[in-house]
């Protein structure tokens, strides 16, 4: 995983090289990127919370969080990314990674691919997602994810089963 | 910028362009035969002919969906397009947020990864 990271950080680090124009996301913010994403590796929140701005604008597409996919604040984030690495007391316990495979320094924002794993109980799940990040003074102040509905709805379902026992 | 990322936003912008206006050109002119669609978490499909059949369905059952830009960006392989589906049918308001990471070959894209939540993509229920 990390050796893959790497790679991906290699690459992004060369595209930006060839790049260098203002316009374009720099490789510092990349790092950030990949290292708020390797972060999640740990476990810990606080860590991972440490990553994004005061004023971060999360969007989560589909909303896992209601009719508004729009968290901002990194203490409303913190809040609903928690329960993701809560080690007790879960009411659901479940196992979760992420894979990144892509990370691309673009035109004011960093694109990413990666894969999130869930496992809980006997069931495992696998949920692709694509995420834009924009970074700012070293902190990333915005995020947005895009995966598919009805991919998470087992996750979810199963979560909500569990946790009425 | 380099022409091998010019040259990849040109694709990805054609991409866009011909969605909206004729599904046979979009695939014919911007896939490879070869290519590989992904749609995320629902699975891949493969077969130009296949592909032109799905676009056409897809048109036929939700003509006023069109795509628009968000954001586009390009290395020398990949572009990411993040964009958005609109459906005037649904409302002037409506609209599906996507992203799509299209690996480029050439003039034309290889592989297809697109990042959506696919249950209310317009006319693809019509074809799932």
């Amino acid at each position: 995983m990390r050796s893959a990271l790497l790679r991906c950080l290699m690459a992004v680090v060369l595209s930006w090289a060839a790049i260098g124009t203002s316009a374009y996301a720099s490789k510092a913010d990349a790092k950030v990127v990949s290292d708020f994403l390797d972060a999640w590796q740990t476990h810990d929140v606080d860590k991972i919370m440490s990553f994004v701005s005061e004023d971060c604008h999360y969007e989560n597409f589909p909303s896992l969080s209601g009719d508004n996919p729009v968290i901002t604040g990194r203490d409303n984030m913190r809040t609903f990314l928690a329960p993701f690495f809560a080690k007790e007391p879960l009411i659901v316990p479940f196992k979760f990674h992420t894979e990144v495979k892509l990370v691309v320094v673009g035109d004011g924002a960093v694109a990413s691919e990666r894969v999130d794993y869930f496992e809980i109980g006997s069931g495992k799940f696998a949920l692709p997602v694509a995420g834009f990040f924009k970074v700012k003074d070293g902190k990333i102040v915005y995020w947005k994810d895009y995966f598919d509905g009805p991919t998470i709805e087992p996750i979810t379902t199963l979560m909500t089963a569990l946790a009425k026992k | 910028m380099p022409d091998k990322r010019q040259q990849n936003l040109a694709v990805a912008k054609r991409y866009v362009e011909l969605y909206n206006i004729d599904p046979e050109r979009f695939v014919r002119e911007c896939y490879h035969a070869d290519y590989k669609v992904g749609v995320m978490g629902l699975g891949w499909y493969d077969g130009i002919d296949k592909f032109v059949e799905v676009e056409k369905a897809v048109w036929n059952a939700a003509p006023t969906r069109r795509m628009k830009i968000v954001s586009m960006h390009a290395t020398d392989d990949v572009v990411v397009v993040e964009a958005a589906v609109t459906d005037s049918s649904k409302g002037a308001d409506w609209e599906l947020p996507f992203c799509a990471v299209l690996e480029i070959r050439g003039d034309k894209i290889a592989v297809d990864r697109t990042y959506a939540d696919f249950k209310t993509w317009p006319g693809l229920d019509t074809v799932l």
